[in-house]
């Protein structure tokens, strides 16, 4: 939560290993076809960037590994799992970067983009009246949700029978399924978004710190203050342990537990302030404690003075205001943002307090699903862990017993533990053996790809075909053309109309940039001159004077056959 | 508004109208609107403005007289400070209003252009970005790159300059494109005919045709639309309309997070494709398209016979 916070909202956006071969642009495209997101063929081109952005953000997609049910995804996503694995499941998370905590979801049910493309389509009409409508939808599911968990709230699992149970979930289950469909929502329309007020105010302010509190000032949902708390007390109990001297790698400390243990009293304390509902305390909302240990590990690896930033952030939230600030007309005096500017920030603003809700709601539903979970497995008598391998309606069947639990492949499922794209349709699971080997490898892989770029082979891309021998003449300007003589091969960054007369007369082009389309190669074509475009560096790699063959049947390699510099002989 | 045999709307009939009075570009992209592709909105200033022009210029009319070199030189000097006047320039800046945009794209439009050979194209002046202000001068520039020395150049291979004066100018509104570059029907080199060949860079598509960016290149099986091949190419920098109110273009950092991303999403590609192959359909030959896209839209700038 807490390291997550920081990080996402200030992390660096260029990731240069993205989509750089097709295989990998292919598994990480829109369509995964019936998968990813739905049977949807025809994204327009924003919704594309909205998800390369998506992509990019969070950066490489190291591994990808079976989720924990936190968050409940549609019954659309639970049958595309169904087709691709053979069994069923609730959700997948995608880990990104090695030994990072940072999750998106693989897939989301086929409605989230239909809305986000509503809301997109409406953000570019600037139609605010479409914008308010699409979050107008989420209020109506809200209160539904919100009526629905009133009432479970007060209902007693124990005292139910085992077919009740099974319906009770499913309801439950059901109805986190559409709200889920908003905090998806939110997820993507917010960094959407969150990426233009980062247009906005960049320019305006430099020092991080100033950039978060701007941010907080402008866009400081209700959820905010208690989010505040909470990360007050995480940090806290987080300074306790390291001053204990007891920091991983280890068991899960006893300390995060208890900072757990705040964390969910703070939030049902919030929730009964907000929405008069009943306080309850319960273990686990949201996170598990493995995860916090992560992302303090995490953390701990990134800062080697742990202390001295969890005393940094500490010191930090003591001095933001614990409640809702209204002074965000002042900075945008401040500023001196525009209407348009004002806008992205209002839409930003409501998304963000969408979404939070959303999230909140979610989780919420953990406060109902958890007893009945437990009280479920109790008479199942099966372990909880269990639970996180069965999908909701396998669930439900063992509880109403038209299903056994002797059916399931309960020991494959807990030995599998990621899976990757094979091409764009097909999966290959992996188990925890075969998973150590696959994120390895990809290390490597990521390595590779970090190279620089000069240490790729030199050659280019075939232009005009033919076979070309020549004295080489480097031309970084116009004025260099005096220079060119009959017979020559020209050198050249790219070529511009200027250099018809002498293209006419080259043996052969060679060009830095360009592609099979551009000037030198439609000209050299025109000409019947062979040509190679996209050489890299070939202004530097080649000198006047040295003599150049190269024949694009061999593709774009080209040979310095005489290194005779005249220039150094004289 | 009045009709001005100055002015010709993209998108109305052709009835009478010649690929001489439009420039080959101009006659191709009337065509084009007629045919309900996707072009971007505007209006050609036909050849016969600058035959008035040229007319209603006595001072203009020697200049063929003199040697090829020596006459475009001085039709260059003339043109440069000869004002359009208000014949010309009323219903030019009446069309700009109708058209209402902040700027436009001009480009010449010969009518020996297109049609023949590519590497004609590029001799003449095109200004993009232009504003209304300084949308006469734009003109006039095209015209006075009828008369350059690289024209004159290129020329030598088949006739001279002559006393030619079939040379229009189209007037688009301007386009800013995520994305924007080159297809060709059939594949540019290996000339394989079951094939579309794409060509794509962030920003404006001049960036791609100069040479300057290596574009994604992107084969696709022409049958079935299918991806055969594709080359991503690493951008950082792109052409793009100057932000300031001169107008114009200029260079800009590629945002870090689509320095190495695709420039085509495949539903893009597809529509891109698919547009192509009908465009090759319906024109009957194998076509060079200049294309590009916006947000929401693909716009077809420019279509023309592969002339290699």
């Amino acid at each position: 939560m807490w390291a997550g916070y920081t990080e996402s909202k200030c992390r660096p956006f260029g990731i240069r290993t993205l989509c750089t071969t097709s295989e990998q642009t292919k598994s990480l495209g829109v369509d995964y076809k019936g998968f990813t997101f739905g049977p949807r063929h025809a994204l327009p081109m924003y919704m594309n960037q909205l998800f390369t952005d998506q992509w990019h953000y969070h950066g490489k997609w190291d591994g990808m590994s079976l989720g924990d049910s936190q968050i409940w995804l549609g019954p659309e996503a639970v049958d595309a799992f169904h087709e691709v694995f053979g069994f069923w499941k609730g959700n997948a998370n995608v880990f990104v970067g090695a030994g990072t905590q940072t999750a998106c979801h693989s897939y989301s049910r086929c409605a989230v983009f239909e809305e986000i493309e509503l809301f997109v389509e409406a953000w570019i009409a600037r139609d605010a009246m479409s914008l308010l409508n699409v979050l107008e939808g989420y209020r109506r599911q809200a209160d539904e949700y919100q009526a629905g968990c009133r009432e479970w709230l007060s209902s007693a699992p124990s005292s139910m029978s085992n077919s009740e149970l099974a319906a009770l979930f499913r309801r439950i289950r059901r109805l986190q399924f559409s709200i889920s469909r908003y905090d998806q929502f939110g997820i993507f329309t917010e960094d959407f978004f969150e990426r233009r007020v980062g247009q906005i105010l960049l320019p305006h302010i430099a020092d991080e710190m100033e950039y978060q509190q701007t941010i907080d000032a402008l866009i400081l949902p209700h959820e905010l203050p208690t989010m505040r708390l909470e990360e007050k007390a995480l940090l806290e109990s987080l300074l306790a342990l390291v001053d204990s001297d007891k920091l991983p790698p280890g068991a899960p400390p006893r300390q995060v537990r208890l900072a757990l243990v705040r964390h969910a009293r703070n939030t049902s304390q919030k929730l009964s302030e907000q929405y008069g509902w009943q306080r309850v305390f319960l273990r686990n909302i949201g996170h598990t404690a493995d995860h916090y240990l992560s992302e303090l590990t995490d953390l701990a690896t990134g800062h080697e003075d742990l202390r001295e930033h969890l005393l940094t952030r500490l010191r930090y939230l003591e001095q933001l205001p614990f409640q809702r600030r209204s002074d965000s007309r002042s900075i945008v005096e401040r500023l001196g943002l525009n209407k348009e500017e004002q806008t992205v920030i209002a839409i930003y603003r409501a998304l963000t307090e969408a979404r939070n809700e959303a999230s909140t709601q979610v989780g919420l539903g953990s406060l109902i699903v958890n007893p009945i979970v437990t009280e479920g497995c109790k008479r199942l008598g099966i372990d909880e862990n269990i639970f996180h391998l069965l999908c909701v309606e396998e669930f439900a069947e063992l509880l109403d017993g038209s299903r056994q639990i002797a059916q399931l492949d309960i020991d494959g499922r807990s030995r599998i533990c990621g899976f990757w794209f094979q091409n764009e349709r097909t999966f290959h699971l992996m188990r925890d053996d075969e998973a150590q080997r696959f994120l390895e490898s990809q290390q490597d892989a990521h390595r590779a790809t970090e190279a620089p770029i000069l240490s790729q082979p030199h050659k280019g891309t075939c232009a005009a075909a033919g076979l070309a021998e020549g004295i080489a003449c480097i031309v970084s300007d116009v004025d260099d053309l005096n220079k060119f003589k009959e017979g020559m091969i020209l050198v050249a960054e790219n070529t511009t109309v200027d250099y018809v007369p002498v293209l006419r007369k080259s043996a052969g082009i060679i060009t830095e940039h360009g592609g099979r389309t551009c000037h030198a190669a439609v000209v050299a074509r025109e000409f019947g001159v062979p040509a190679i475009v996209n050489y890299p560096q070939a202004t530097h790699i080649f000198r006047d004077g040295q003599t150049l063959r190269f024949d694009t049947a061999e593709g774009g390699i080209v040979h310095i056959i005489s290194r005779l510099d005249t220039g150094q002989q004289k | 508004m009045k009709e001005s045999p100055f002015i010709f709307w993209l998108g109305a009939e052709l009835d009478q109208w010649t690929p001489a009075e439009l420039g080959g570009k101009g006659y191709q992209l009337a065509d084009l609107s007629l045919l309900a592709y996707p072009i971007p909105r505007g209006f050609i200033v036909t050849a016969s403005t600058l035959r008035h022009f040229w007319a209603t210029h006595p001072e203009l009319a020697h200049i063929w007289h003199h040697e090829p070199n020596t006459a475009t030189a001085e039709a260059r000097r003339a043109l440069q400070v000869c004002h359009i006047g208000p014949e010309i320039e009323d219903p030019l800046m009446g069309a700009f209003d109708q058209l209402s945009v902040a700027t436009v794209a001009v480009r010449s439009s010969s009518s020996r252009e297109d049609g023949h050979t590519r590497s004609y194209a590029g001799q003449f002046e095109t200004k993009l970005n232009v504003t209304g202000d300084h949308l006469a001068e734009a003109l006039k520039a095209c015209w006075i790159s009828l008369f350059s020395d690289r024209v004159l150049a290129y020329n030598l291979k088949d006739d001279a300059v002559g006393d030619n004066l079939d040379f229009a100018v189209v007037i688009q509104e301007m386009i800013a494109p995520v994305a924007a570059g080159a297809a060709f029907t059939h594949h540019p080199t290996n000339r394989d005919t079951s094939q579309i060949h794409i060509e794509a860079v962030w920003g404006l598509g001049e960036a791609q045709v100069s040479g300057c960016v290596t574009p994604d290149t992107f084969v696709l099986r022409k049958c079935d639309l299918e991806i055969m091949e594709y080359q991503p190419a690493i951008q950082e920098t792109m052409l793009a309309s100057s932000i300031s109110g001169e107008g114009g273009t200029a260079w800009q950092p590629v945002p870090p997070h689509l320095i190495a991303a695709r420039k085509l999403t495949p539903a893009t590609l597809t529509l891109l494709a698919s547009t192509c192959r009908n465009l090759e359909a319906v024109m009957g030959y194998p076509c060079d398209v200049e294309w590009a896209v916006t947000e929401d839209r693909l716009y077809i700038l420019q279509c023309r016979p592969i002339t290699t």
